[in-house]
């Protein structure tokens, strides 16, 4: 069952990239499974010279802005942060580990939920450049092949996200302090 | 908490770094902060569903092991040598068997293959005995200072060097990426 060794290895990486892009954890359920169906029954298709993960990506990518697109889903919720906040806990909580404290803990916990959260507040195709640069540890010229962008925008739109994150995490309240990342 | 304290030094050291414009640096410490950040799980079903959606049967996957050719012919192998042990051997050990009236036989079995353990036991103490004095003398030898003191610098270089290759590797992959 050479294809389920795939879906178990690729699974995870492919959905936390969708759940972020389009913020809802059935959804993006859905489209992972479409994305493994897709690709399935493209497989004979596949260019075995090119990365597999690249070629699952792209087909993740493609599945997922067109549904974003025809739902319209909104990049900002609509009602303010719950919604976001709500989501970035999920998230986040999903495979916390016991910190040595409570305290620590709580922090860690805090921390990456305000991750999570300033993360799927952004544009999906931020959310996704990021996750496929950080994330998944692609190079540029993959990135550019899987969403189909010149090698210029992809460095400018990275640029552009790193630097909403920096924003959207600073008006939470994370500055970099003396001691450490406070929140004020 | 290693984990706590991680994040937020990777997350401060890059939000400092963003503020101050070091763009390639900035980047770079971004992706630790991910690294360090849970990726979301999907349910443990969706895999499940997925392949029966494509038709395949989840339950009857098998071990990747198990699909190998080798192993199967090695199980097949086992199994026609087994039966024709069994085939030839069989008619001796029940004519033994019939030999040995009541339960006496019996206790003649465990005690004879007590014995044979004891013996097997006793040689494995000789040879034992063999290797302890090897040791020993070893011992006496390593425990000189001067061997002593190579074995903690042979030690030491190995650390030093084993941390510089894992400093050129990281190098190396962050140069990739660039």
């Amino acid at each position: 069952m050479a294809y389920e060794h795939l879906l178990e290895t690729y699974q995870r990486p492919v959905f936390s990239i969708i759940v972020r892009m389009v913020r809802d954890h059935a959804l993006a359920e859905d489209l992972t499974q479409e994305t493994f169906i897709k690709a399935f029954r493209a497989l004979e298709s596949f260019d075995r010279s090119r990365k597999f993960s690249s070629w699952l990506f792209k087909i993740a990518h493609n599945s997922t802005i067109d549904h974003v697109r025809r739902k319209r889903v909104p990049t900002v919720s609509l009602d303010g942060t719950d919604r976001d906040e709500d989501a970035g806990w999920a998230l986040a909580n999903t495979a916390v580990s016991r910190g040595a404290s409570p305290e620590d803990d709580f922090t860690r916990s805090e921390l990456a939920s305000d991750l999570e959260s300033a993360l799927v507040r952004l544009r999906p195709e931020y959310a996704e450049i990021l996750l496929l640069r950080f994330q998944q540890n692609l190079s540029y010229e993959e990135i550019s092949g899987i969403l189909d962008l010149p090698l210029g925008t992809v460095k400018t739109h990275l640029y552009r996200a790193r630097k909403a994150l920096a924003e959207a995490l600073e008006k939470r309240g994370w500055n970099p302090g003396v001691g450490g990342v406070e929140r004020r | 908490m290693k984990t706590s304290r991680k994040l937020q030094r990777a997350t401060r050291r890059w939000l400092t770094l963003e503020r101050d414009g070091q763009n390639p640096a900035a980047e770079e410490s971004l992706g630790r902060v991910f690294r360090l950040l849970p990726m979301p799980a999907p349910s443990s079903a969706l895999a499940r569903r997925t392949l029966a959606r494509l038709g395949f049967d989840p339950s009857a996957s098998i071990a990747p092991a198990a699909s190998h050719w080798a192993f199967r012919w090695a199980v097949s192998l086992a199994l026609v040598f087994s039966g024709l042990a069994t085939a030839l051997y069989m008619p001796t050990l029940v004519a033994a068997l019939r030999l040995k009236g009541g339960a006496n036989w019996v206790v003649d079995l465990g005690a004879g293959f007590l014995a044979a353990v004891s013996r097997r036991l006793a040689a494995g103490v000789t040879c034992w005995e063999v290797i302890s004095r090897a040791g020993a003398t070893a011992a006496e030898v390593v425990a000189t200072p001067q061997m002593l003191g190579l074995m903690l610098a042979t030690v030491l270089f190995a650390l030093a060097t084993f941390r510089i290759l894992a400093g050129v590797v990281v190098v190396e992959r962050s140069s990739n990426h660039a």
